[in-house]
């Protein structure tokens, strides 16, 4: 039967999240214990509720997690580098928009990249001007036009990790890698954003590319502390690195 | 008896029982303990006293109805729903009285068939990391972390209606899956063989 006064989604959430008053849960139980149609809904939204605590649980490590993943990646790296280098004088330390050099030429394929979609965001009121320069910086960027879209992005106040992400992306499109990594490493400094993961990835990338494989060894297993859309190509990367 | 009623109808069932009517007995048991479950799962009661206070609770309503104490059979999810309350508050109380350990949050609730849930959890799952990673974080953070949109919106840097589109389309967008992909269109009472 066709509920008469079915509840809203907003009343669902509210009631699963526990922000109902004692008043509204009591109405709000009372109503689906005798609706089909809302206590449906209501069995939909708990499933999906179990399932993002089992997906927050999993992409969410625990700070002490990421501090060991840190230490185990520092522990690797440095066995690595003494492998590599034994007892000799470690090489020079080189900027990281330094200059390719043979070694770094060895990561250029791995250094590769396509530059990430954009997925537009509909902004109304007072936001349609910054939304309409964003949307325009990225109508530019997919054009692949990646100096200019910098710096129309550049022009975009304020400076959210979405701009500062693609700000980068676009930098190390440009040629400017130093400026790309630094804006990535910005969006890093922001903790957790949708944005955190990417800017790890491609920042992994940035430096592969000017040959810091040890930066890029360390961007990646952040990468996988996250576990998240990237975990594959990250796990590649690195068995690529090892390799090498 | 292959399923219940297509529309459960309290007052004939009320009365069924009223008349001794078994199964009638099991179709106003098939009816309300998925909602009994779900009214203690919001608890977050751990799964063993859940389960035995469902079972206390649908008996006690089997028994009122038996004895013909439901006034307004009419009424019988309200009825239903006032047992599963005073019930409640009775363990909690009682446990209070009898210093026994306190209720603790448990994990997340079965439904009445574990595996059908599992199933629709991770086909659930699926569509939640497929989702676009901003559209995902503010699923996240709305249903895990229980934050408004305004906060999510401060947390994100977007206006709030952004974030209550996004959060909207998203959640259309996996209960149509869910139910398209679990094959079974979400809709109570759930059959007999389910129910069991």
């Amino acid at each position: 039967m066709k509920c008469l006064r079915p509840a809203s989604d907003d009343d669902f959430e509210r009631y699963l999240i526990g922000q109902m008053t004692d008043a509204e849960q009591q109405a709000f139980e009372e109503h689906y214990f005798g609706c089909d149609e809302c206590f449906g809904r209501l069995e939909a939204l708990r499933t999906i509720q179990s399932a993002a605590r089992a997906v927050k649980s999993r992409k969410a490590p625990r700070w002490w997690l990421q501090g060991a993943v840190g230490i185990a990646a520092a522990v690797a790296i440095a066995a690595g580098l003494w492998l590599e280098y034994g007892r000799r004088p470690p090489p020079p330390v080189r900027p990281s928009a330094s200059l390719p050099t043979q070694r770094s030429d060895q990561f250029a394929e791995l250094a590769r990249f396509e530059a990430p979609t954009w997925n537009p965001v509909i902004v109304r009121g007072a936001s349609e001007a910054r939304s309409k320069a964003v949307r325009e910086a990225m109508k530019t960027y997919h054009a692949g036009d990646y100096r200019s879209a910098a710096r129309q992005l550049r022009a975009v106040h304020p400076q959210t990790p979405e701009v500062e992400f693609y700000l980068g992306i676009c930098d190390i499109e440009s040629g400017d890698v130093a400026a790309g990594a630094a804006g990535l490493r910005r969006v890093i400094a922001d903790g957790d954003t949708p944005w955190l993961e990417q800017a790890h990835f491609y920042l992994a990338k940035a430096l592969l590319g000017s040959g810091d494989t040890a930066g890029a060894s360390d961007q990646l297993k952040q990468v996988l502390a996250i576990h998240g859309d990237y975990a594959g190509e990250a796990t590649k990367l690195l068995s690529a690195l090892n390799g090498k | 008896m292959t399923g219940v009623p297509a529309e459960f109808d309290p007052i004939a069932v009320t009365e069924s029982v009223r008349l001794g009517d078994r199964n009638a007995e099991h179709s106003l048991a098939v009816q309300f303990r998925p909602r009994v479950l779900a009214f203690l799962a919001v608890r977050r009661l751990d799964r063993d006293t859940a389960e035995e206070l469902t079972q206390d609770i649908l008996m006690a309503v089997v028994c009122a109805a038996r004895d013909g104490k439901v006034r307004e059979p009419a009424n019988l999810a309200s009825f239903v729903y006032g047992v599963a309350r005073n019930l409640l508050n009775d363990q909690l109380r009682r446990r209070s009285r009898e210093k026994l350990e306190p209720i603790q949050p448990g994990d997340d609730f079965p439904a009445p068939d574990p595996r059908r849930e599992e199933e629709r959890v991770a086909i659930a799952r699926r569509e939640i990391e497929r989702l676009d990673p901003v559209d995902r974080s503010i699923l996240l953070m709305t249903l895990v972390e229980g934050r408004k949109p305004g906060e999510i919106a401060a947390a994100m840097r977007m206006p709030s209606d952004v974030v209550r589109q996004r959060k909207s389309r998203s959640l259309k967008k996996i209960t149509e899956n869910l139910n398209r992909l679990s094959q079974s269109v979400i809709g109570f009472p759930l059959s007999d063989r389910e129910a069991r």
